[in-house]
């Protein structure tokens, strides 16, 4: 099979290159790709941009893509069916990354994934495969650091209450890891830069866009115990350090400083 | 939960002090086991562990790590907690030990508890004292998270049998090498003691993945015999051992297989063991810990063998008398074990009687490279992935990597470029690789001019620094570096 057909090409043919615009989301992203793909237009003469992020040209035919949860959710079965569900993990990973240019990489990926299957993730020698790659290591990395780094405060009422800043759009992947290790309490996660806000309850997950306003309302008042935990947890970190073998930098390496805004 | 003003003044002492006293053990992995929550408990596990925080000197803080009690009836020179030493003392109560790892743990601070004792009675007593803590951790609060419990030497078999079905990972500390350093700086501890708790934890370990269907009947056969009498000649090469029939892959498969438990299962410590080593205390060379570690690691199946850099606590006559830890080392040390674990080596390949020490100027792999130039340079294209594990700059995820996408190249041929995405250290790798025959450098295949190389480790020096004349030179005798010659002379005496 020659891969050519798959890569947007670079120069002025008959037809004008389209470029589909879409929203900065997940389902944004997946309805231009059901959209270009249902045109019949032709891959190499489609391209995928985030409408926030793209700049016009002359040369070009524009098209604005509504996004549609249908259109999204056609093209999630499809890959989990047609694909395969490790695939479509793969692909949402990528999706909720924050890279201004994910959506026409994660597009040729979806197409060479119809055609050869789970192994299209293999092809690293391909240029839109190995930025996928990076963007799922990345959002990944992410992810297992806030697992550890995220910490809860005790609300009066007993709620467990965090705050984090993620680069990425992890809240949704963050979630269930918490509901999975606490079945019995009740959380509330909130994304500070989205204000995205998960909220699980025994187990059971929402999650709620919030307005600013609504948000700056998000800010409980902390239990009894939580100075005396706080005053503890101080005094083990400090004194689990062995002096003769202080290492700053090796700390920040593995701690960034961006995780610790709400240690 | 709440812990009241006086007794929380007095947590707090307890904390600063069983803190202190447990920080020298290495261990703080929360790795090796995936269990999901159930409804009525707390906690969950995952196989790769997850890091809660860095603490000061750059060292992962996961499990909170603590001594039950810091009172010793032992005499350990390297140990701050010796009975010769005038500090203060004290003891949690299982239930203080329990509500702060409960409370912890809610807040996200940690992924369990790391569990260490100094030996109060006898070890027997002091480890039934650790399994009451646990039983009431386990059952009465229900905490399902990592549990990491340090075995005493000299603990009866029947105590170990109930701890292990409560805990994840057990260790027992071998300290050092050889037994005659034992020995002379643990005058209360023995080889057999040791060895024996270790020896019954893989047993019992192995079975209990038997039941499971985990493992066949053959790889149990060879633990049939389970007295540890002679385990202490097992860690020596020189017997022969039946774990020797199975290959390095195979060994390393079945050694890093990690355990998928269900909800409510109850498995014998799924997360397996792991062991510590005092290094720079004494005089044994790299080359005898890297046998007894090969050997731990075949014959009594590890999951991990930590290197623990000696730090002067107690300024003892007959340690020597360093302010600072031997860190570079400790990290040599670490890169050779990972050869082991991840890379297919034996330490004989890594290390001989005549180099017994590891260089400190290129790292582990890159002193194996520079001494069997015979079989490089390795073709990209073409190399198995056995070979590119061998290369300098190659790693298990970049090797992993090269091989899928060989597969999909639609007729077109890597590029160094290529590479460099896939994660691989150019700067180390270009002396060893061919890529579509194509090499990245004028390539001088000699030990002088790479190791120059090697140390200088500026990220093109060998096409920006090399003119025409470098890389054709006339042969002379003088022209080798002083460090460079003197560094070739430790590799190659």
């Amino acid at each position: 099979m020659s891969i050519e057909p798959l890569l947007p090409i670079e120069f002025p043919t008959d037809k004008p290159r389209r470029i589909y615009l879409c929203d900065d989301s997940p389902e944004g992203i997946l309805s231009a790709i059901y959209d270009a793909w249902t045109s019949r237009y032709g891959h190499s003469h489609n391209y995928i941009q985030i409408a926030s992020a793209a700049g016009r040209s002359y040369f070009y035919e524009y098209i604005n893509v509504q996004t549609d949860i249908q259109k999204a959710k056609n093209i999630s079965d499809a890959i989990i069916h047609r694909v395969s569900a490790s695939f479509h993990n793969f692909i949402l990973h990528c999706l909720l990354s924050a890279s201004d240019t994910r959506a026409d990489d994660i597009y040729r990926l979806v197409i060479l994934g119809f055609h050869i299957g789970t192994k299209a993730r293999n092809c690293l020698a391909m240029p839109f495969v190995n930025n996928c790659n990076k963007l799922e290591i990345n959002v990944n990395n992410e992810l297992r650091h806030y697992m550890g780094f995220i910490r809860f405060q005790e609300t009066y009422d007993k709620t467990l209450f965090a705050r984090f800043r993620p680069v990425n759009n992890i809240i949704t992947l963050l979630a269930p890891h918490f509901a999975d290790r606490f079945p019995t309490e009740r959380i509330i996660i909130a994304d500070v830069a989205r204000k995205l806000v998960a909220s699980i309850d025994h187990k059971t997950i929402n999650y709620w866009q919030l307005s600013e306003q609504d948000f700056e309302y998000l800010n409980p008042k902390t239990s009894d115990d939580e100075y005396i935990m706080k005053n503890l947890w101080q005094c083990f970190t400090d004194t689990i350090e062995i002096k003769e073998r202080r290492n700053k930098s090796l700390q920040r390496n593995n701690m960034p400083l961006r995780y610790r805004e709400f240690m | 939960m709440m812990f009241s003003i006086t007794e929380n003044n007095n947590i707090y002492d307890k904390l600063n002090i069983l803190t202190d006293a447990a920080k020298y053990d290495v261990a703080c992995t929360s790795s090796g086991i995936t269990r999901s929550g159930s409804t009525d408990t707390i906690g969950n596990t995952a196989a790769a562990g997850i890091c809660h925080s860095f603490s000061g000197d750059g060292r992962c803080i996961s499990l909170l790590k603590i001594l039950y009690t810091n009172e010793c009836i032992y005499d350990c020179r390297y140990c701050i907690n010796r009975r010769s030493n005038d500090t203060r003392r004290t003891s949690f109560t299982p239930d203080e030990l329990a509500r702060l790892t409960i409370s912890f743990y809610r807040r996200n601070y940690i992924e369990g508890l790391f569990l260490s004792s100094g030996i109060t009675r006898s070890p027997n007593d002091t480890m039934e004292d650790i399994y009451k803590a646990l039983l009431l951790l386990r059952h009465t609060y229900k905490f399902n998270g990592y549990i990491h419990v340090k075995t005493i030497p000299g603990t009866d078999p029947v105590l170990i049998e109930h701890i292990g079905w409560l805990a994840d990972r057990m260790s027992i500390n071998l300290e050092f090498p050889t037994a005659d350093s034992l020995a002379a700086l643990a005058p209360h501890k023995s080889r057999k003691n040791i060895l024996t708790p270790m020896r019954y934890v893989q047993t019992r370990r192995n079975t209990d993945m038997y039941r499971h269907g985990e493992l066949s009947s053959s790889s149990l056969s060879y633990l049939t015999d389970n007295s540890a009498t002679d385990a202490s000649t097992e860690l020596s090469h020189i017997s022969a051992h039946p774990s020797d029939a199975l290959t390095v892959t195979e060994l390393r498969k079945k050694r890093n297989r990690s355990v998928i438990m269900k909800p409510g299962e109850k498995r014998f410590v799924p997360a397996g063991q792991s062991t510590q080593m005092i290094i720079g205390a004494n005089d044994d060379t790299d080359y005898e810990i890297m046998q007894v570690t090969e050997a731990l690691y075949k014959r009594f199946e590890l999951k991990r063998v930590f290197y623990s850099a000696f730090i002067n606590v107690n300024h003892d006559s007959l340690l020597p008398d360093t302010d600072k830890p031997e860190l570079l080392r400790e990290h040599r040390l670490y890169q050779a074990d990972w050869l082991l674990r991840y890379y297919n080596f034996t330490t004989d390949e890594i290390l001989s009687k005549e180099h017994p020490n590891l260089n400190t100027l290129v790292d582990p792999k890159c002193s194996y490279a520079l001494s069997h130039l015979e079989i490089f340079p390795v073709e990209i294209m073409t190399a198995s992935y056995h070979m590119l594990l061998r290369v300098p700059g190659i790693g298990v995820t970049s090797a992993r990597r090269i091989v899928n996408a060989r597969s999909h190249m639609y007729g077109r041929q890597f590029t160094f470029s290529d590479l460099k995405k896939f994660g691989v250290v150019l700067k180390r790798a270009q002396y060893f690789i061919t890529c579509g025959g194509i090499s990245m450098i004028p390539l001088k295949i000699n030990q002088s001019f790479i190791l120059a190389n090697l140390i200088g480790l500026t990220d093109k020096p060998a096409l920006s620094g090399l003119t025409q004349n470098d890389a054709y030179e006339q042969l002379s005798l003088f022209d080798v570096s002083p460090i460079v010659e003197s560094s070739l002379q430790t590799i190659f005496k």
